[in-house]
Formats: C-alpha cells, sequence, structure tokens
C-alpha cells in the first residue's frame, strides 16, 4: 500500500464522514459506514485509476456499500416512517421547536429518500457536478437532476413548514 | 414564454445550464418576483444544508477510522501474533495445543460475534511462560464500548462474506482449517448449546489494542448479532455486570488479571447466558 493511498485516504476523511452523515442520518451508523468504505477502498486500491477524482472514487464505494446495506437490512421505509413520525407529533414538533435551526436541516435530510439525500449531499454539500454525481450514482444526469430537483424542494418546504411552526409559537406565546 | 420548471431552475441556481438556457431563467427570474422569492429560498436552504453537514468536519476523527484507513488493523495484528509465535516455547505450545478444542459450522441467519484481545486475553491466559501485554481495561470506558458498537454493527452491516472484512473464514468443511490460522495458543469457546457455530474471524485494532473477532451464526434470530472482548487488566475481579447503551447491551466482567464484555442487541438474560457460558469454559480449562 503506498504512503500517499493512505494519506490521501486520511485527508478525505472529514469530508467522507460528512457524506456518510448525510446518507445514514445517524453518527455512529456514519462512522461504520465510513469505516467499511475505507477497509473496501484499502483492498481495492489498485483499481483506482491516477488521474481521476480521489474523492468521487470513494464517494462511489460508500455509495454502493450504503446501498448494499439498505437492500440487505430495508430499513428505507423504517427510516421514513420513523422521520414522517418526527415530524408529525406534537412531541416531535416541541422536539423541533427546541432545537436549532440546523438540526432541522439535519431532520429534513433524513425525511428524504435515500437517492435524493445521496444526490443533495453529492450536489449541494459536496460540490460535485450533475455529471460526476451521475456517475457515482450510476444512473444518468437527468436522474440526478430530478431527484436534486425533488430533494431541493421538498428540503425547502420542510425547513419553510418548521419556520412558519416556530412564528406560529412564538407569536402564540407572545400574546 | 413558460415558466421555468424546478428542475430548469435549480439546476439554473447550480450554474448547470448552457448559456442560452441560463438567459432564459434570468430573463424570468427579472420580470416574476414570485420566481424571484422562490430562487432565493431555494438557495437559503442550500446554504443552510451545507452549513449543517460543514460542522462535521470540524469533528474529531476516531481512531478506528484513522487506522481503518492507514491499514493499521492487519500490519499491527499480525506484527505482534508473528512475535508472540517466536517467542513462544515448543513446551508451552503443545500444552496449548493439548488443551485447544476447535469447531466450526455452516453459516446461518443471525451471528454472534467475539472479539478477543490478541494483546491479552485468551493468550495471556493460557500461556504461562509469557507475561501479557498489557491493554488498557477499558470496561467503564464509554469511547470502549462506542468502539466495540462500531466494530460489532459493520460487521452486521457488511455480512461476514464482505472481502476484505474476514482474515479467517470458516465456511464449510474449511471451517477447521481455517480456525487453526488463528494465533497458536487461542482457545474457541464452545457455543454450540446456544445453537451458534463460528462463521470467521477478524483482526482489528480495538482502543489502539489489537484484538480478534470472531463471528458465529445462529438460527435464533432473538439472538441476534453479540460481540465480545477480551483483554488483560490490573484491576480485581468484578462479577458479571449488565448495561445497556443506545440499541445494545453489554455484559462484562473480570476474572484472573482479564477483562471480558460481550455485547448486542439480544435480551440482556441471553446475553447474560452466553457469558456464563463462556467464563466457565474458560475457567475449566485452566
Amino acid at each position: 500500500m503506498s504512503e500517499s493511498f493512505n494519506d490521501q485516504l486520511i485527508a478525505m476523511l472529514p469530508r467522507l464522514r460528512r457524506f456518510a452523515r448525510g446518507l445514514t442520518g445517524s453518527a455512529a451508523s456514519a462512522d461504520d459506514l465510513v469505516q467499511a468504505a475505507c477497509e473496501r477502498a484499502l483492498s481495492r486500491s489498485h483499481q483506482f485509476q491516477e488521474g481521476t477524482r480521489f474523492d468521487s472514487w470513494l464517494f462511489r464505494i460508500m455509495q454502493t456499500i450504503w446501498i448494499d446495506q439498505i437492500r440487505a437490512r430495508d430499513v428505507r421505509k423504517e427510516e421514513q416512517e420513523d422521520a414522517a413520525e418526527q415530524l408529525g407529533s406534537d412531541a416531535a414538533v416541541r422536539q423541533i421547536e427546541a432545537r436549532i435551526r440546523l438540526g432541522e436541516v439535519r431532520t429534513a435530510l433524513k425525511a428524504l429518500p435515500p437517492e435524493q439525500r445521496a444526490a443533495l449531499m453529492l450536489v449541494t454539500v459536496e460540490g460535485l457536478s450533475y455529471k460526476e454525481a451521475a456517475q457515482i450514482a450510476q444512473v444518468p444526469v437527468g436522474t440526478i437532476m430530478s431527484r436534486l430537483a425533488r430533494a431541493r424542494i421538498a428540503l425547502e418546504a420542510r425547513l419553510s413548514t418548521g419556520s412558519d411552526r416556530r412564528r406560529s409559537l412564538d407569536n402564540a406565546a407572545a400574546n | 414564454m413558460p415558466q421555468p420548471t424546478d428542475e430548469a431552475l435549480i439546476a439554473y441556481l447550480d450554474g448547470e445550464l448552457d448559456a442560452a438556457q441560463r438567459e432564459d431563467i434570468a430573463a424570468a427570474l427579472d420580470r416574476d418576483p414570485q420566481l424571484r422569492e422562490r430562487a432565493s429560498a431555494l438557495t437559503d436552504s442550500a446554504a443552510l444544508l451545507r452549513t449543517a453537514m460543514d460542522e462535521v468536519l470540524r469533528e474529531e476523527v476516531p481512531q478506528r477510522l484513522l487506522d481503518a484507513a492507514r491499514g493499521v488493523r492487519e500490519r499491527r495484528v499480525i506484527d505482534l501474533v508473528a512475535e508472540r509465535a517466536r517467542r513462544m516455547s515448543v513446551a508451552s505450545l503443545q500444552q496449548q495445543w493439548g488443551r485447544r478444542r476447535f469447531w466450526a459450522g455452516a453459516a446461518v441467519a443471525a451471528s454472534l460475534c467475539l472479539i478477543v484481545g490478541a494483546g491479552g486475553g485468551f493468550f495471556a491466559a493460557y500461556s504461562p511462560f509469557e507475561p501479557p501485554v498489557q491493554v488498557a481495561d477499558n470496561s467503564g470506558n464509554r469511547g470502549y464500548f462506542d468502539n466495540i458498537a462500531g466494530y460489532h454493527r459493520l460487521l452486521i452491516n457488511a455480512g461476514v462474506n464482505e472481502q476484505g472484512l474476514v482474515d479467517v473464514p470458516a465456511n464449510g468443511d474449511q471451517g477447521r482449517k481455517n480456525v487453526q490460522k488463528l494465533p497458536a495458543n487461542f482457545r474457541l469457546p464452545n457455543l454450540k448449546s446456544y445453537g451458534l457455530t463460528f462463521d470467521g474471524a477478524r483482526y482489528l485494532i480495538v482502543e489502539g489494542q489489537p484484538a480478534t473477532q470472531l463471528f458465529y451464526t445462529s438460527q435464533d434470530k432473538k439472538l441476534g448479532s453479540i460481540t465480545m472482548v477480551v483483554g488483560a487488566t490490573g484491576k480485581p475481579d468484578l462479577p458479571i455486570s449488565s448495561e445497556r447503551r443506545d440499541d445494545m447491551n453489554f455484559v462484562y466482567w473480570r476474572h484472573a488479571g482479564q477483562a471480558y464484555a460481550v455485547v448486542g442487541t439480544a435480551d440482556v438474560n441471553a446475553l447474560r447466558g452466553i457469558a456464563k457460558e463462556i467464563y466457565t469454559q474458560l475457567n475449566a480449562a485452566t
């Protein structure tokens, strides 16, 4: 294993953790995913082509592992139900009201379907182009475009709803 | 001219449109204040998302991930095992070979994982000619439990068939042979009475110390997955105790200079039963 490969991998750890956190919505699961991605990357380092983007290669490895996990455990439905429950119940609303704005964003992100979450993380957070994101997700650019649009609209709608709820509660408290 | 679609508007904001398309969207934005408001809201929510996720970049990266990125898992553990084997006398090897019982079987639905400290644990317990390599006793340390839980979840998520994860597979008829690749004085607890079958092993680092993780599988879905950690300790004996952290139960004890932990999502009483079985088997062998 070349020293530079390990060094590059270490340098990428913060971004890998961020991407994983966005995909899984959980710190513990995210770090597990990063670890699995590191180990797979090391075992397949010979497959990395010099001159191509190292971050994209790693994101693709991570996304593949994550999709395999979702398929294996069928967590997608469970996660969506959890998110819906969190956003819909009075207790959850109170919890959201108590959170800072950034917590709302992460909650909203977690509520998105996995493929939209991945598109949002790759393009909006990681700053990849639609084409690069499409290569990582192994789908056409048009698919990334539509997933991203749905994700951005849903995210904005959820955040707007959160703001409206907070304003209503603030007004009620003021009166 | 028709109103731009959401897809087109977002692609415009992301800089993904060609010049002609950009001009069209820009013109639409000029004449439509509601569209401008919509674009502004989408821009703001995207910026908020980046800010929220950027917090992760400022967090300290866990040691286990640095180790994983360095590939230190294989190198450190295998070096240590090889060194111990070189230093071990023939007499002690023969003595310990006489004690060992190996056992393996086919993979089934659920799994049991054991992590055994390579620097101490069973090596030290069954190696009277070797001073134990000191492994920190972390029984009360949250980071230690979190790391074990992390390795445990990783294996559950990835599965024992994941390439690169399992160092010593135990599949089918090769099981017995593969188990013998484990360090010389290692003794595998026989948990057949719980319907558990050995399904492979993995060398790793736990809290900076080498360890061996063993996988067992079971037909019993309620049992789920379990992890056990063994390491040398200077602390006095501790009876079998239990603790719950998040979705996992931890059963731990200390005996004769070794600290043990059994971890899993199974019912705590089931874990206690397995822990007692391991305790009994290990004591019977000394």
